[in-house]
């Protein structure tokens, strides 16, 4: 086990350089660089000469590529056009943002997954086909339309009617932060995370459940199950431990694919929160070129999904006894 | 000598050609002989399909002679158009009551999975709203009550009302207009790219899976490679660094979205090149190329169906977030998601001009998602209780 831990994380590697030079080259062969969009019409061509240079825009595309790759290799990601600061030292400042909330969205969605996807499959067939139009809707929702509705619903009909739930449209923290205790700012965020929490969580649970229903139904025909009630186990013992422990097992395996969707989610959920995370500052530094803010954040979203993707294995085994790794 | 029993009658009658003005009826009108043999559904269906479509070529036969100048989407509309019309035309001719076998000993996979589709009502319902979106993308021109791109700043910002049903925008377009031929943009680049990624991902996959080898590991390393891509963060970084138009939106959605395909039918081939089918095909001396085309990817069919009709709907749902984030169809264009995104501004006072794209973006996304389903539970034995 340990042995092939190593060997995933050695295998990592690659991986993750691969997409590095994919996007590297990516940013190469689009037309246009930073210095185009820094530089502003009326500002003379020698202005955008003397900014290539600086940045070593001028260099030939293997010189760049070494470059990068020697510092990256060291861990330095390089110096960020726009921000006029490291690299890491932005992304540092989003990167929290960002794992908060696909962290929270993520649990959430597994958990209430399961639960809507078990009770699909044991229920009886009315039960089942009001839940599943009801997942399926939220299915083919885009998450960017759900924020949007809740943010009409909760942030601006809401304090009209007088209803008493209300929450904040956008940003993580309200303006009174500085001055409050620990309770109240803790109070404070989970405010402010709750709809874009609860808008990446539902159409992520809506893809679990499904997923959940479909194993479920069918390790409840098999034989294992019918002996657990034979010998007389409780029904809530032959689903929720024995069945559910088996139906599982593909689930885990789908948490690999189901990172890069929930990052996807996420750098959209930021667009309509205003939320200061990852997406934000990529998505930013695509429109201004900023090349080593964009490497570096591809690297970073990818490793995330390898790592994810490990994660993934490991619980499978932990779930499944039966698999073995040499 | 005996009688003839009444089961060789029948047989006997339903094996006579038909007569001649039928063929010639179906060559003019396809779709009438199966009515006059009250086969009144399907004969209607088609009837209708030939005038109408008819109909629109006729009516735009001015700009299908003016080669040049067409936008992606009126191409995905023609070409769609004209194949409708001849398979409608081909259906009807060879399928009349001709050669009707009497009653085949065991109905097929295919006609027991239409049977199934048939039994299951939400699928209907979503097949019969998916050509319902298909036709009014298809006769936009003409349901259209105003030019979708005309500013007409003396009119922005109107609620609906009886001359603009669903309103106006910011720069006093029509809704509606905008709506229609947001359909046209969405189906063109859910239909076009989810061709190109299914082709790629059922031929690599194919191969993969019976080729095997260091064949299967680069084709599958890739396919990691890919998928530890956030699709959207891949999409958001080409788009933007390639100026977007709606070519780069649909190459890029099908050259990223095919490693799903890849991995279910290699799952497949894997099995299938087990069995006793393709060893006869392999002992034959067939080529791997021909085993691979004509007997493993007739066999995958099913499982490409259904990957493919849910992918429409994933596909359609990822153009309008690239939209909506600015990086999709660009303005006047109208897209669903860039209509969403340009009503964000006036949510709290027009909120119908972002909720009623995204509410047509869900509805035709569910239409997709339910069919796909309904097509799994058809085609997929495994899952028929």
């Amino acid at each position: 086990m340990k042995a092939y831990v190593v060997r995933r994380i050695l295998l990592a590697v690659p991986m993750a350089l691969a997409v590095a030079t994919l996007v590297f080259l990516l940013v190469h062969l689009a037309p246009g660089d930073a210095a185009d969009v820094l530089v502003r019409p009326g500002v003379p061509e020698s202005v955008a000469v003397q900014i290539r240079a600086n940045y070593g825009l001028d260099q030939p595309f293997a010189v760049q590529y070494a470059r990068w790759m020697g510092s990256l290799v060291r861990g330095d990601l390089a110096y960020s056009f726009t921000h006029g600061r490291p690299v890491a030292a932005v992304l540092a400042e989003a990167l929290p943002n960002t794992l908060l909330l696909s962290a929270l969205a993520l649990l959430i969605a597994f958990g209430l997954g399961v639960l809507v996807g078990v009770v699909q499959a044991i229920k009886p067939r009315s039960t089942d086909s009001v839940l599943s139009v009801v997942v399926l809707v939220f299915y083919s929702m885009p998450e960017f339309l759900l924020g949007l509705l809740l943010i009409l619903i909760f942030a601006y009909h809401a304090p009209l009617e007088g209803w008493p739930v209300r929450f904040p449209a956008s940003g993580t923290r309200s303006p009174g932060y500085e001055v409050m205790d620990f309770g109240g700012r803790l109070a404070d965020r989970l405010y402010h995370l709750v709809l874009p929490v609860t808008t990446l969580s539902l159409v992520l649970t809506a893809g679990v459940s499904r997923y959940v229903r479909g194993s479920m139904l069918e390790v409840i025909r098999q034989d294992f199950v019918r002996t657990a009630r034979a010998k007389g186990l409780p029904e809530r013992s032959v689903i929720w431990k024995h069945a559910l422990r088996n139906a599982l097992t593909p689930v885990i395996t789908q948490l690999g694919l189901y990172l890069p969707v929930l990052f996807g989610g996420t750098v959209l959920i930021e667009a309509v929160f205003g939320w200061p995370g990852m997406g934000k500052i990529v998505v930013d530094a695509i429109g201004e070129r900023d090349q080593p803010v964009i490497l570096a954040g591809s690297l970073i979203f990818a490793l995330m999904v390898v790592l994810a993707n490990l994660v993934a294995d490991i619980l499978y085994a932990l779930v499944d006894p039966r698999i073995r790794y040499d | 000598m005996t009688e003839p029993s009444p089961a060789m009658e029948r047989a006997t009658a339903v094996d006579a050609r038909p007569d001649g003005g039928r063929t010639w009826l179906a060559f003019v009108l396809p779709g009438a002989p199966q009515i006059l043999e009250k086969r009144w559904g399907l004969g209607g269906c088609v009837v209708m399909v030939w005038l109408g479509g008819l109909g629109v070529l006729g009516l735009r036969w001015r700009a299908v002679l003016d080669v040049g100048g067409y936008s992606m989407d009126e191409w995905v509309a023609l070409t769609t158009l004209v194949l409708g019309l001849v398979l409608a035309w081909g259906w009807s001719v060879t399928r009349m009551r001709t050669a009707e076998s009497p009653a085949r000993a065991e109905p097929s996979p295919w006609d027991e999975a239409r049977t199934v589709f048939g039994k299951n009502r939400l699928a209907v319902a979503g097949l019969l709203a998916i050509v319902a979106i298909y036709l009014a993308a298809l006769w936009t021109p003409y349901l259209a009550p105003y030019d979708p791109m005309a500013d007409d700043l003396t009119r922005r910002l109107m609620a609906p009302s009886g001359d603009h049903l669903l309103g106006t925008d910011e720069y006093g377009r029509d809704v509606l207009s905008r709506l229609l031929f947001g359909a046209r943009i969405s189906l063109s680049i859910g239909l076009v790219a989810v061709a190109i990624s299914v082709t790629i991902g059922t031929i690599l996959g194919a191969v993969a899976g019976y080729i095997g080898g260091w064949v299967d590991g680069l084709i599958m390393r890739l396919v990691d490679l890919v998928i530890s891509f956030p699709s959207l963060v891949l999409l958001v970084t080409v788009v933007a660094l390639f100026q977007p138009s709606l070519f780069v939106i649909i190459v890029v959605l099908g050259l990223t979205q095919w490693p799903g395909a890849t991995r279910l039918v290699r799952g497949e081939v894997l099995s299938l090149r087990e069995r006793e089918f393709v060893l006869a095909a392999r002992a034959l001396g067939f080529s791997r190329a021909r085993i691979i085309a004509r007997h493993l990817l007739p066999n995958v069919l099913a499982t490409v169906i259904v990957v493919a009709t849910l992918g429409i709907g994933q596909t359609i749902v990822l153009e309008a977030g690239l939209s909506f984030l600015g990086l999709g169809v660009q303005s006047p264009t109208p897209s669903w998601g860039t209509m969403v995104n340009d009503g964000r501004d006036h949510l709290t006072s027009e909120w119908w001009l972002s909720t009623v794209p995204g509410l047509a973006i869900v509805f035709t996304v569910l239409a997709f998602n339910v069919v796909g389903d309904g097509l799994r539970d058809a085609l997929d034995p495994r899952m028929r209780g």
